[in-house]
């Protein structure tokens, strides 16, 4: 997020202008975010999160994955279930009731995450402010990861790339995630899919910090996290499932 | 070791053909063929700013280590030199083709394989890493 934008949403905010994502709850997240001094190390008393509301979530709607693939650089190439991935939609419903809920899944940024604990070569790791990501340098191509991971989360890329992002290196052979933008994180920004989200679906921030917009929707709804039996403790989390 | 054998055989082969009388001649000048002098990758700054982060003689020999350096810091702990990175590299020194648009690593006018084309050695960086210049920023500068 560029310097005049959050000027303004501080500006907005101060003046009262707090953009409601539920009764009670306000997005204010963004703006809390302060840029990381570009030359000091990521900070563990940091933890990044998202909140996700999926009773505002419309069906139907993809903005967040479209944001996420204009953003990152990835598209499809055609090879169905092998695509790179790094953001879906799902739809789900009670096959009794027939309500249905529609959700965006990707990587749930886990504390004590699978596919960390499956790398032979130290190429996924778990940064010390909660983002978990693939080094490429680092990454072999084995593919444990996509295995170890409970979200399908991870894809590998299978084709030749050379119309990457400058700040998204991406190529064949390595298998990649969503990183929750951490490029734009370390400059005081939140990932695209949250800005994307026209419905305001989506708040991002510090779980570690109480006076974040996040830390407070968290402590007045009760939020769930996917597949919570598996204790992984998931940066990523769901309003309304 | 490794690196002395070839020349050694080079010396030997000499010898046998030419005679003693001149291997030391060729012992004394190893890589001073006339075609290699003449072929020696000479890569210039394309930048707008004039001039390289350091010293040209310190960038032929010490490249490789600063970008290996920094993509421990980097992209493991967030620390991030200003200058010291790919991008920038890119930008400063991106080769423009006839139209004005900067030819990617697998055209052999790309900065990088002036050195690397000639040497014969394989760079990965481009497999994931950009190899032009992205932001509207540095394509308007380069074309200035
Ligand atoms: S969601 Fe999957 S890819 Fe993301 S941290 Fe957890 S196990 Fe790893
Ligand atoms: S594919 Fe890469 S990141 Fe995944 S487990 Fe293998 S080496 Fe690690």
């Amino acid at each position: 997020m560029n310097t005049d934008r959050r000027t303004f949403l501080k500006t907005a905010i101060a003046a009262g202008g707090a953009i409601t994502i539920a009764p009670g709850v306000f997005l204010v997240a963004e703006a809390e975010a302060e840029a990381k001094p570009a030359e000091e190390p990521f900070s563990p008393k940091q933890r990044w999160g998202l909140l996700i509301d999926s009773s505002r979530c419309r069906a139907g709607c993809s903005s967040c994955v479209e944001a996420c693939q204009k953003e990152q650089g990835w598209h499809s190439d055609n090879l169905g279930a092998a695509d790179p991935q790094w953001i879906r939609k799902v739809e789900a419903s009670d096959p009794r009731t027939g309500v249905s809920i529609s959700l965006p899944v990707m990587c749930q940024h886990c504390a004590h995450p699978p596919c960390v604990d499956v790398c032979p070569t130290g190429a996924s790791f778990r940064r010390v402010d909660g983002i978990v990501q693939v080094d490429r340098h680092l990454c072999i191509g084995c593919r444990y990861c996509m295995m170890a991971c409970p979200y399908r989360a991870r894809s590998f890329v299978h084709e030749n790339i050379d119309d990457q992002r400058t700040h998204t290196p991406r190529g064949k052979g390595c298998v990649e995630a969503c990183n929750l933008c951490s490029h734009r994180v370390d400059t005081g920004g939140g990932p695209a899919c949250a800005e994307a989200c026209p419905e305001g679906a989506m708040t991002f921030g510090d779980l570690n910090d109480p006076n974040s917009a996040i830390s407070q929707a968290l402590h007045k709804h009760h939020a769930v996290q996917l597949r919570p039996e598996l204790k992984l403790d998931n940066g990523v989390q769901y309003l309304g499932i | 070791m490794r690196v002395f054998r070839p020349f050694l055989l080079f010396i030997a082969v000499a010898a046998v053909l030419v005679g003693a009388g001149t291997m030391l001649a060729v012992a004394e000048t190893p890589a001073a063929g006339t075609t290699l002098a003449s072929a020696e990758p000479m890569p210039t700054a394309s930048a707008s700013s004039g001039h390289c982060i350091m010293p040209t003689p310190f960038m032929r020999r010490n490249h490789m280590q600063l970008l290996m350096h920094d993509r421990r810091t980097e992209v493991h702990q967030g620390v991030r030199e200003q200058g010291h990175n790919l991008e920038d590299c890119m930008n400063c020194h991106a080769v423009r083709d006839e139209q004005g648009r900067a030819v990617p690593i697998t055209d052999s006018r790309h900065f990088c394989n002036k050195c690397h084309g000639s040497a014969a050695v394989a760079i990965d960086c481009f497999s994931c890493h950009r190899s032009t210049p992205e932001s509207g920023r540095a394509n308007a500068e380069a074309s200035r």
